[in-house]
């Protein structure tokens, strides 16, 4: 064995990795900044957008009372096509809640420290996009009020759930998606909510409330350390809930018989959709937040373009599945799989989704998910906030055609053409999507008046690493706990 | 987690890999080639099938040793330099996957349905697909840019290891920065990959039922290399690293966090595999079922459910345990585990297309893993002889050794 130690000239000094903050910001800087939006009286921004939001689901809840009284003849579910625009949102909005634990969990797993900055809103994000989410299902089953039927409990009919459908996978599934994401977002608030608790002088009962939910910490060693293990725990167990969730939502579409939708790659191409669309979210999101709560020292433009990269990998994971889809289609040659994908080209048929009812939505899916965001492969445009704008926009608009056309032009077109029937969404369609766009972002707004935005142990803790302090927590830091 | 600070590092060298040890693999490969020879004239079809599990297998181990290299490249990956040069070696086979790619297409009509004589496609489309001259194109196309990627990281590493340091210097500064060469280059192979990787397992594995199609077969062979190639560095580095051959560049934090990587795509690949299974029985098409059915009737279900264990179930559940993830000797077990699970599940893709009960790998598949093994035994000695062991010119070389990319 030779240990030649190599001369210096040849052997570059070590890298050092760029500062994830400004290099003056202090400690106490950091809690004036993030906790600031949560002392300050809202400004006219706040009240505009609260406005809009509260307007908004205004519309969604009368025309939701309308449908209770009236039926769902309202809306545009017509035989064949009996899922229509309710579950796409479903999808949808479950789709956008992945960011949240992605980050959370998975990027915690892999170390990635650039997390601290976001994950907070999008894991509050999550919660809302699956509530959101739950609530379509329930619309859709048309008697609302009979919706706990979904559960498998004893009853004096001795009637149970159908277990082996997909449909009641998926409210397991759900509902431990959002238990285990609500536990997770929670207990990440706890030291901040301390933090806020702790920066309230004058106004007794909300000291009260914050040192309620802060379930009285203190920030001791023992506090650190439960909350370090904790936290590993939660993360361990949420990553496979990341793949599990919108792999069992899939399965409504992939176990089906029907040409087009059954497809073995639908699970794993189901939930880097999810991821995709649910960063396009965050970003959305976080564009608003970081301008409005002026918080760009510590959600910086490094931030936004790791997740508009994220975006561009997921993008591509998306048209992977698609191209091999269609590659499949072609492969089988199954006449009506073919019908499915292809147009005139292939097949004596048209192409459903590009040429019938639903085109539209063909080709606005096809531009939105896989050409757009290739536009990040340009730096200047992964850093460009107006242009990371309009792209996240652009694709979650490509994805909620994406589950349009997925649910509405398979059902649209069954074997026999007298079972064919267009999908044709009414006002109140449009209304109840309306609703559920005011619903997350009331819900989203009140958040940021109420909890601090971003985790402000977390940043604190990067940032003493950063400036040299010893960190508080006795572990070192969160992200060695499980080292 | 208080280490002193590590500001250089001592170049452990070239591989002394000794005369003896490579004579050995001469000789297996001598041995692989008689074998091969005689089946020839014996067994002409057991062969082909042989040649076709032992040429997958290392071309697998090869590809993931690239892929390995492009994902440290495209996502500029500090953790896990101490092991590039380990996954560059493993990619120096592919230029001989290139040559034998070749061979295996001799072969052809002995292994594949479609190319029997008087075989008839039930539909159009797949008897242009499956037109030899288009196949064997298809074949060399593949096999051209694998190679043409693996020799293009391979020589800038070696060229970085030379000029210290001064080129891909600037994929290294961190987020917020122009990818270097190499990291655009990544890209485009990961792109490239994904798209030829697919279509290769459906020219090579699925269409040796010609009738069977999985849109999730690509992703599960790419799992399947994922999972093997991290096995194989594992099984690389502790051997090397036991014989001084490392030097103090690997630590036991390198290992923690390989295996760690293992355990998360052992359940990616019980994810894809589940998933593909699931969705296959319980829609129940009879032109989709018949892939499990004959994989699971005649025996081939232990094999089946062999992979289930040694590729999930023990890995997951002896990972799972800390303490127990930090014991090298574990680690060891549970990769090679992976690796020889890696190999029967190429085995169970490809036998029962023309052996509907289970037979055991016979003194043909012993003579043509010996090949493949010894050949990319030499290959991967071969660079690890002449180059340092570790990509010493590597300006990220130092923070992984001092594990300065924990947070």
């Amino acid at each position: 064995m030779s240990t030649r130690t190599v001369a210096a000239p040849a052997r570059p000094a070590p890298l050092e990795e760029p500062p994830l903050y400004r290099p003056d910001l202090t400690l106490t800087q950091v809690n004036r900044d993030i906790l600031a939006p949560i002392f300050q009286r809202p400004t006219k921004a706040w009240w505009a957008c609260f406005a809009c939001a509260v307007g908004a689901l205004a519309i969604g809840a009368g025309i939701v009372t309308y449908q209770l009284l009236v039926g769902m003849g309202i809306i545009g579910i017509q035989w064949p096509s009996m899922w229509g625009t309710y579950i796409t949102n479903f999808v949808f909005w479950i789709g956008i809640g992945h960011a949240g634990t992605l980050i959370s969990a998975i990027l915690f797993l892999f170390r990635q420290r650039w997390r601290t900055a976001i994950n907070r809103s999008a894991e509050a994000m999550t919660i809302f996009a699956v509530i959101c989410a739950g609530m379509f299902p329930l619309l859709h089953v048309g008697r609302t009020l009979l919706a706990y039927w979904l559960f498998p409990y004893p009853n004096q009919r001795h009637l149970w759930v159908n277990f082996r459908s997909p449909l009641i996978w998926d409210v397991f599934a759900v509902s431990t998606y959002a238990t285990i994401s609500l536990l997770f977002w929670y207990q990440g608030m706890i030291p901040d909510l301390a933090t806020v608790r702790d920066a309230i002088l004058k106004r007794p009962l909300a000291k009260k409330i914050y040192g309620i939910v802060s379930l009285g910490w203190k920030g001791t060693a023992r506090d650190w350390h439960h909350y370090e293990a904790g936290y590993a725990m939660l993360a361990a167990i949420a990553t496979p809930l990341v793949l599990s969730v919108h792999s069992n939502v899939s399965m409504d579409f992939a176990t089906a018989t029907a040409p087009g939708w059954h497809s073995t790659i639908f699970p794993p191409y189901f939930v880097a959709g999810a991821i995709f669309s649910g960063f396009a979210m965050v970003v959305t999101l976080t564009v608003i937040v970081r301008v409005v709560f002026k918080l760009e020292d510590y959600i910086t433009m490094d931030h936004m373009e790791l997740m508009n990269k994220i975006i561009l990998v997921t993008s591509l994971m998306v048209a992977y599945a698609y191209a091999t889809e269609m590659f499949m289609a072609w492969y089988t040659g199954n006449p009506y799989e073919q019908y499915r994908f292809y147009g005139i080209p292939f097949s004596s048929h048209f192409w459903p989704a590009f040429t019938g009812p639903t085109a539209m939505g063909g080709y606005v899916m096809l531009v939105c998910n896989c050409a757009v965001p290739w536009l990040f492969w340009f730096r200047k445009i992964r850093r460009s906030v107006p242009a990371m704008f309009i792209i996240s926009l652009l694709v979650n608009l490509g994805m909620w055609f994406e589950r349009y056309v997925i649910i509405v032009s398979s059902q649209s077109r069954q074997f026999l053409p007298s079972s064919w029937g267009n999908y044709r969404p009414t006002r109140f369609d449009y209304g109840v999507l309306l609703g559920s766009f005011g619903l997350f972002f009331t819900l989203f707004l009140l958040f940021c008046r109420f909890v601090p935005v971003v985790a402000v142990a977390e940043i604190k803790h990067s940032l003493r690493k950063q400036i040299g302090e010893p960190p508080a927590s006795p572990a070192g830091a969160l992200e060695n706990v499980h080292a | 987690m208080h280490e002193p600070q590590i500001t250089s590092v001592s170049d452990p060298g070239p591989a002394p890999i000794s005369r003896a040890y490579r004579q050995q693999l001469w000789a297996a490969l001598a041995i692989g080639v008689v074998l091969f020879l005689v089946g020839l004239k014996f067994d002409t079809g057991r062969v082909w099938e042989s040649f076709l599990v032992n040429y997958f297998y290392f071309l697998v181990l090869a590809l993931g040793g690239l892929f390995l290299v492009a994902l440290e490249h495209v996502t500029s990956a500090t953790w896990s330099v101490v092991f590039r040069r380990l996954a560059e070696a493993a990619a120096s086979y592919l230029p001989w996957a290139l040559v034998f790619g070749v061979a295996l297409l001799l072969g052809v009509r002995r292994i594949y349905p479609w190319a029997q004589a008087g075989f008839h496609f039930d539909r159009a489309n797949k008897a242009h697909y499956f037109s030899f001259p288009f196949y064997s194109e298809r074949t060399m196309i593949y096999l051209l840019i694998w190679a043409f990627f693996g020799l293009f990281f391979i020589f800038r590493s070696l060229r970085q290891d030379r000029e210290g340091g001064q080129i891909n210097r600037r994929a290294a500064t961190g987020f917020g920065k122009l990818p270097s060469l190499n990291g655009r280059m990544a890209a485009a192979f990961m792109i490239v990959f994904a798209v030829t990787f697919t279509l290769a397992s459906v020219d090579w594995i699925m269409s040796l039922q010609p009738d069977w199609s999985s849109s999730m077969f690509g992703v599960y062979t790419f799992a399947g290399l994922f999972e093997a190639a991290l096995a194989l560095m594992i099984v690389m580095s502790v051997i090397m690293r036991r014989r001084g051959w490392l030097g103090e560049i690997v630590t036991d934090r390198h290992y923690v966090d390989l295996a760690r990587m293992l355990h998360a795509f052992c359940i990616f690949m019980v994810y894809i595999g589940f998933e593909q299974y699931f969705l296959i029985w319980y829609s129940n098409f009879p032109e989709e079922t018949s892939f499990f059915h004959r994989r699971i009737v005649g025996g081939w279900g232990w094999v089946f459910l062999f992979l289930l264990f040694a590729k999930w179930v023990f890995p997951f559940c002896v990972l799972l345990n800390q303490k127990v993830r930090r014991n090298e000797n574990v680690i060891l077990t549970m990769a090679w585990l992976v690796l020889i699970a890696e190999w029967f599940d190429v085995y169970w893709l490809v036998l029962p297309v023309h052996h509907a009960s289970f037979v055991l790998p016979n003194w043909t598949d012993v003579g043509a893993f010996l090949f493949f093994f010894a050949l990319f035994g030499l290959t991967v000695a071969r660079l690890l002889r002449r180059h340092s062991t570790v990509p010493i010119g590597d300006p990220k070389l130092v923070n992984s050794v001092a594990g300065r990319y924990l947070a």
